[in-house]
C-alpha cells in the first residue's frame, strides 16, 4: 500500500479549509466508517485522545455530538447537525466546537466521497468558518494543543501549501 | 501586472497579517509578518496532523472491513469479490 498523505489546504484570508486524503477502499466502506457509531469511535483523533460518542444520528435532520478527551483529562466537546446525508456521496453538516468562549461559532462541513479506479476513495471536506477571524480563532486553539515544531515538518507543510 | 493588481495582492496580504504597511509621504513600504507564517504553519501542521492521524487509523479500520467476509483471498481474487462487494453496497444496511 503506498503511503497516502492528508493535505490541507488553508489560503491566508480566506473562511475556509479544505482536507483531502485518499484511501484504499470504496466509497461505501469509507462513508460507513463516517455514519456507524461503532466505526466512528475507531478512528476519529489521535490515539492517544479517548473518544466519548454522545450521539451520531447520521441521516438528514439527525445530528451528532461528541467528547475528545487528552490523556491529562482535558475535555474538548463538538456538536453539529446532519444537513443532507446522501448515502456514499456526502454528507453536510454544521460544527461547532463547544470549548469556545462564545457560542455560535459554527462552520460549515461538506464531506464528499468520491470514487477513484481501482476500488479506492477520494475524501474532500470542505469546512467554511463564518469568519475569517473564526477560522484563525483555530489557529489559536490549535497551538494551544501544544505543538512540536520542527523544521522537517515545516518544511514540508511549506511544500504542500506551495503545491496545493 | 499592473500597479493595481499589485496593490490588490499587498491589501489581501495585509489583511491577512501577512505583511505590515507602513506609509511615508506618498510611499508605501511594505515588510513582511513571519510571525504571521509561523502561526499558520504551526497550527496547519497540527491541524494536518490531527486529521493524518484519524485517517491512518481509518486506514487499519478500511482494511478489517474489507476483510471482514472471511479469510483473506488472494489480491485479485480480493479485488474482484470487493467489486461484487461494492454493488451489494449501494445501500448500506444501517440505513
Amino acid at each position: 500500500m503506498k503511503t497516502k498523505k492528508t493535505v490541507i489546504k488553508a489560503e491566508p484570508g480566506k473562511q475556509e479549509v479544505f482536507i483531502t486524503r485518499e484511501f484504499d477502499a470504496p466509497r461505501e466502506l469509507v462513508f460507513r466508517a463516517h455514519t456507524d457509531p461503532k466505526l466512528f469511535v475507531r478512528w476519529l483523533g489521535p490515539r492517544e485522545y479517548t473518544m466519548k460518542l454522545e450521539r451520531l444520528d447520521a441521516k438528514t435532520g439527525g445530528s451528532y455530538r461528541y467528547i475528545s478527551r487528552d490523556k491529562d483529562g482535558n475535555e474538548f466537546a463538538f456538536r453539529g447537525v446532519c444537513h443532507e446525508v446522501v448515502p456514499s456521496e456526502r454528507i453536510i453538516q454544521t460544527f461547532e466546537f463547544e470549548g469556545l468562549p462564545e457560542k455560535g461559532h459554527v462552520a460549515l462541513e461538506t464531506t464528499r466521497f468520491e470514487s477513484l479506479g481501482g476500488g479506492g476513495t477520494r475524501l474532500i471536506v470542505q469546512s467554511v468558518f463564518q469568519s475569517v477571524v473564526d477560522r484563525d480563532g483555530m489557529i489559536e486553539a490549535g497551538m494551544e494543543r501544544g505543538v512540536h515544531e520542527s523544521h522537517e515538518r515545516l518544511n514540508e507543510l511549506l511544500e504542500e501549501l506551495q503545491t496545493s | 501586472m499592473s500597479q493595481q493588481a499589485i496593490s490588490k495582492h499587498l491589501a489581501y496580504l495585509e489583511r491577512a497579517r501577512l505583511i505590515k504597511k507602513r506609509r511615508e509621504g506618498r510611499q508605501h513600504f511594505c515588510s513582511l509578518n513571519p510571525g504571521a507564517i509561523r502561526e499558520v504553519a504551526i497550527w496547519a501542521e497540527s491541524y494536518r496532523r490531527f486529521w493524518e492521524e484519524s485517517y491512518e487509523r481509518l486506514d487499519a479500520l478500511l482494511e478489517e472491513m474489507k476483510n471482514q467476509d472471511g479469510p483473506r483471498a488472494p489480491r485479485g481474487l480480493r479485488k474482484m469479490k470487493e467489486r461484487e462487494r461494492t454493488k451489494a453496497q449501494r445501500r448500506p444496511k444501517h440505513l
